[in-house]
Order: C-alpha cells, then structure tokens, then sequence
C-alpha cells in the first residue's frame, strides 16, 4: 500500500516535471507567435472595417464602409481581374511544364542528377533578380526578339503590349518556378507501384491511357496540393509587376490586387481601406481553394 | 518476332524522345543564364550590338569592378553595403529561427503535456493564412515597436512561423526512444536530452531547415521593401532593384548586379542541392 502510494506521487510530480518542461519548451516559439503572428492575424481583421488614415492620424470604426468604397473601386476589380487571369494562366502552365518534366525526369537515369537539378535551380533565386533578367530578356532589342530574328520574324515588345504583358509575365514566373510542382510530381510518381504499371500494359493498355487511367488517378493528391497551393501564391503576384512592368502598365495592363494594396496603403496610406482589400483577397483565396477541392478532390477513390 | 523488334524500336525512340524534351526544357532554363553571364563579362559597345551577343570577345572585369565601387546615391554606400546587411540579417535570423522551432518541435515531438493537440493544430492553423492579409497589420506592428527601417523588423518575425515547429516535430519523431531513455537513465535532464542526444542526432534535419529558412529571408522581396526606407539599411534584392533603376540603361552593370546577387544561393544550393531535393519532395515545401 504504501509502496504504491510512494509510486504514484512519484509518477504524478514525474507528469508535472515533463508538462512542465513542455511548456518551457515552447515558451519561446509561443511568445513569437502571438506577437508575430496572432496578433497581426487578429488585427488584419479589425483593421478591415475602421477608417485608418496614416496621414491624417485618424482611427475610427466605420463598420462595412471599406467593402462598400471596394465594391465602387474600379481599379480593384480591374487588378483583381488581372491577377486571376494571371494566377490561372501560371498555375495551368506550371501544373503542365512539372508534370511533363516529372514523367520525363522519372523514366531516365543517365542525366537524372543533372537534369533535375538544373530545372529546380531558378526556383532558390529572389523575384528581384528574375525581375530584371526577364525584364532584359523580354524588351524589344532582348535576347527573345534576337531569337526570333533567326527565324526572320521582327518579335514583340512584350511588357508593353497590353495584350502580351500579362502572359509575359506568368512566362516569365513559370520559368522561375516549375522545378518547385516537377519535385512534388516526381515524388508522387516515385510512390506509385510499378506492379499497377505492369499490369495495365498486360492488360495492353496504351501510353496515354496509362497516364489518364493509373498515373493521373494515383497522383491526384499531390496534383490537387499543387493547384491549389500555385493558384494561392500566384494569384498575389507582386514582385513580377512592381519590377517589370514599373508597378502595373502599360497603363494598368498588369496592374495586380496586391500591387493596389501595396499603393493604397504605402504610397497614400489608406491602411483600413487596404486592410478591407486584403480581407476580401483572402475570402476570394478561401472560396476558390473550397472550390477547388470540390472539384478536383472528388474522385479521390478508386 | 516482327512485333519484338516493332517494340524495342518504339521504346528506343520514345527514350529518345523523353531526352529531346528534357534537352529542351534544360537548354531554356540554361540559355538565358548564360546569357546574362556572358553580358556582365562585356563592354558596352558589345552589348549594344544587334543581334545579341552571348559569349565576351574581350572579356572585362569593369561591370563588376563600376558595381562595388560606386558610391550609391548620395550616402557613402556600396554594394558591399547591401551584401553585408543581408548577410547580417539571413543569418542572425535563421539561427534564431533554428533554436526556437527545433525546441517547440522537441515538445510536440517528444513530451506529454496537456493541451498539446490542441496547441498544434491551432498553431498549425496558421499555415491557412495568407501573407497578404498579414502584411499590413505587421508593418503596424513594427511601426507600434519603432521597428520601422531597422534590421529588427526583418530578424524577429520569421521566427513566428510554423514550418520549422513542424519540420522538426516529424524528424524528432523519427528518433528511437530507446537513446532518450538511456540519457534519463544517466540523469540528464529534459534541456540535456534535448540538447545533448536530440539535436546532435538530427543534424541533417537542421541542416535542411537552415538552408530553407537562409534562402527564403535572404530572397525575401516585399517585407524588406515594406519595412526599411533608407539605402544604408537595405538588403541586396532590394537594394539592387532600386540601385539598378539609376543605372538601368547601362545593361552590363545590372546583369553584373543580378550575377553578384544570384551567387550566394545558387552556391548553397549546388553544395546542398541533396538535402533540399529530398526535403522539397518529403515535405511539399520550398516553392513559389
């Protein structure tokens, strides 16, 4: 009796010591998080619907007024407009580019080492560099109009022409970006059985059957994560823009929602007004991941 | 024996035609570098030249030479300045960031407490949050602090992100309890465990997050450009943007700018291109 007793306080004070020790352990990365993090998240939601002039110093709530200026803003429809038709474009090509390459990537192994890495490399370089590569790469005497002379076509001036912007642009990002969806695809393609494979060539299935029936089917987590991961990051474009294009033209060809945040609330100081906007980007963002995964995760067994 | 020898031809040139691809999506990704190499090596006569010239007929050293030893602006700064500050902030922010996560992710991994499923998912909720919304309320914070144009605004706030929290759980889960259990027995106490078994042993994995976290501060864009104003405190990418708008017509100079920049990362990553290859696939992690 006793001895059990002397046990169990012993085990319980153990408890205490390891909760404890948990506690101590995350103290640090908790006191970060709540200032760094939640706080900011709390405040990005309060801040939608006050009147928060920088300039003017004046802080008060105005309830929906923000959403409502955001429903008369032309510009924020015309930029929103731009960086969905910008995020579907991007997110279509790179899904394409990766996929291709990852099913090119899985079926060799002389060169594999030296392909993969080559085609990753672009995505560890910062948007201010790509920026003002690209920017060189594309104007009207660059290295893709001398290319196109040996073909004895005059080229494009391609970030200044309305219509070519924007797919100059996301070009340009999926350039910068493929190799990041090649390696998730690569990975998924590295788990599918090689025994389905087999079987259904048994079964005297062609190439393009096997990739719409057993490869495409097996993947589709991973190709699920990469739509709607690319649609997220790509439909905040920023860096590409403000570079390349002097924030948004020719006129306001490729002028982007986070570009007409950024404005608003560091050039005129509109912090609530701003606040509302990236609210309703994030709702916007939510919707279309819900959407998504509506649709594409529907089929997920098989 | 006719349908054989039918299909070890389609297969031979269905390998051909997979290296035909890839020799095409590599020599896109390769042409425009070599390009850009190639020019900051030139003079600008040769530059000017139509059509494009990629290899140097006289090489020079004067586009890069003109980049380190222009005063920038009006200060007395140079690009060294720059390079120096990102230095100064990747890395004191990614050791911060190492020491944090890899500690919370030793209590998630490794230590009962109550709440703990909890805390976790409610932490990991974080991940759902889109970096836009957060950028102004952070530049509030940071102006509430007296952060504003000072490295403090770009060391501190990467340490709030989860990534590194969860990173580091799931190798730590990895680890045989049995080492841990030995250390207890030996009288070390929860900090010893942690630090003497636990983060010896999971060397690759800090490794990794290290290389993640130095690339993603030292390429950050939009942050640095929120938060500092002055010349003397900016990092390289955006230092080099707003320095090359000044010199923007002269094209050997900004492609010597954009070379100087890329070769910090390009480096770490052919040094570790294992690691972030295996964590990129492991984790889902390191993209655009």
């Amino acid at each position: 009796m006793k001895r059990q007793a002397a046990n169990a306080s012993w085990t319980l004070t153990n408890k205490r010591r390891e909760a404890l020790a948990g506690y101590l352990f995350l103290a640090p990365y908790l006191g970060f998080f709540l200032v760094f993090l939640a706080g900011p998240v709390i405040s990005a939601f309060v801040t939608a619907f006050v009147e928060w002039e920088l300039l003017r110093g004046t802080y008060r709530f105005i309830g929906l007024e923000n959403f409502q200026l955001i429903m008369e803003d032309d510009l924020f429809w015309i930029a929103l407009g731009n960086s969905l038709y910008f995020a579907v474009m991007t997110t279509v090509g790179n899904v394409v580019v990766a996929l291709f390459a990852a099913l090119a990537l899985k079926s060799i192994r002389l060169g594999h080492t030296v392909f993969r890495v080559v085609m990753y490399a672009p995505v560890v370089l910062s948007i201010s560099v790509i920026g003002i590569i690209f920017s060189r790469l594309l104007a009207p005497f660059g290295l893709l109009n001398a290319g196109l002379e040996l073909f004895g076509h005059n080229g494009f001036d391609y970030l200044a022409d309305p219509n070519l912007v924007l797919p100059s642009l996301s070009l340009t990002t999926i350039w910068w970006g493929f190799g990041f969806p090649m390696l998730i695809f690569l990975a998924a393609l590295y788990a599918v059985p090689e025994t389905l494979y087999e079987a259904a060539r048994i079964d005297g299935a062609g190439r393009r059957q096997i990739l719409w029936r057993v490869t495409l089917p097996l993947i589709r987590p991973a190709l699920l994560f990469i739509i709607v991961t690319q649609f997220i990051a790509h439909i905040q474009v920023f860096g590409q823009p403000y570079i390349m294009t002097n924030g948004g033209g020719p006129g306001y060809s490729s002028y982007t929602i986070v570009l007409h945040i950024y404005r608003n609330a560091f050039s005129y100081y509109h912090m609530g007004y701003a606040g509302a906007m990236a609210l309703t980007l994030g709702v916007v963002m939510f919707i279309f991941a819900l959407v998504q995964f509506r649709l594409l995760g529907r089929y997920t067994e098989y | 024996m006719q349908s054989d020898s039918r299909n070890i031809l389609n297969k031979r040139l269905s390998k051909l035609a997979t290296y035909a691809f890839l020799t095409i999506l590599l020599l896109i990704v390769l042409f425009p570098t070599v390009w850009v190499v190639g020019q900051s090596f030139m003079p600008e006569e040769q530059i000017l030249k139509w059509p494009v010239q990629i290899i140097p007929s006289e090489p020079t050293l004067d586009n890069y030479i003109e980049i380190f030893t222009t005063k920038l602006s009006r200060q007395e700064l140079s690009l060294f300045r720059w390079l120096f500050n990102s230095v100064y902030v990747t890395t004191l922010s990614t050791i911060g960031v190492l020491l944090v996560t890899s500690m919370a992710g030793y209590a998630f991994a490794r230590l009962r407490f109550p709440g703990k499923q909890l805390l976790f998912f409610g932490l990991g909720a974080s991940f759902l949050v889109p970096g836009v919304m957060l950028l102004i309320p952070s530049f509030m914070l940071m102006r509430a602090l007296g952060w504003i144009d000072t490295h403090h605004a770009l060391i501190w706030p990467p340490l709030a992100g989860f990534f590194g929290v969860f990173f580091m759980r799931q190798f730590f889960l990895a680890i045989p309890s049995e080492l841990a259990e030995a250390a207890v027995i030996d009288g070390a106490s929860a900090f010893g465990i942690y630090w003497r078994v636990f983060l010896p042993l999971s060397r690759p994995a800090v490794a990794t997050l290290g290389i993640f976290t130095f690339l993603f501060i030292w390429n950050d864009f939009t942050w640095p450009l929120v938060v500092l104003n002055s010349d003397e405190m900016r990092t390289l990418p955006v230092g080099l943007v707003v320095f090359l708008g000044e010199y923007w017509s002269y094209q050997g100079i900004v492609m010597a700018g954009a070379v100087v920049s890329s070769a910090p990362v390009l480096i770490v990553y052919i040094i570790f291109q294992r690691q972030i290859t295996r964590a990129v696939m492991a984790t889902g992690f390191g993209g655009r």
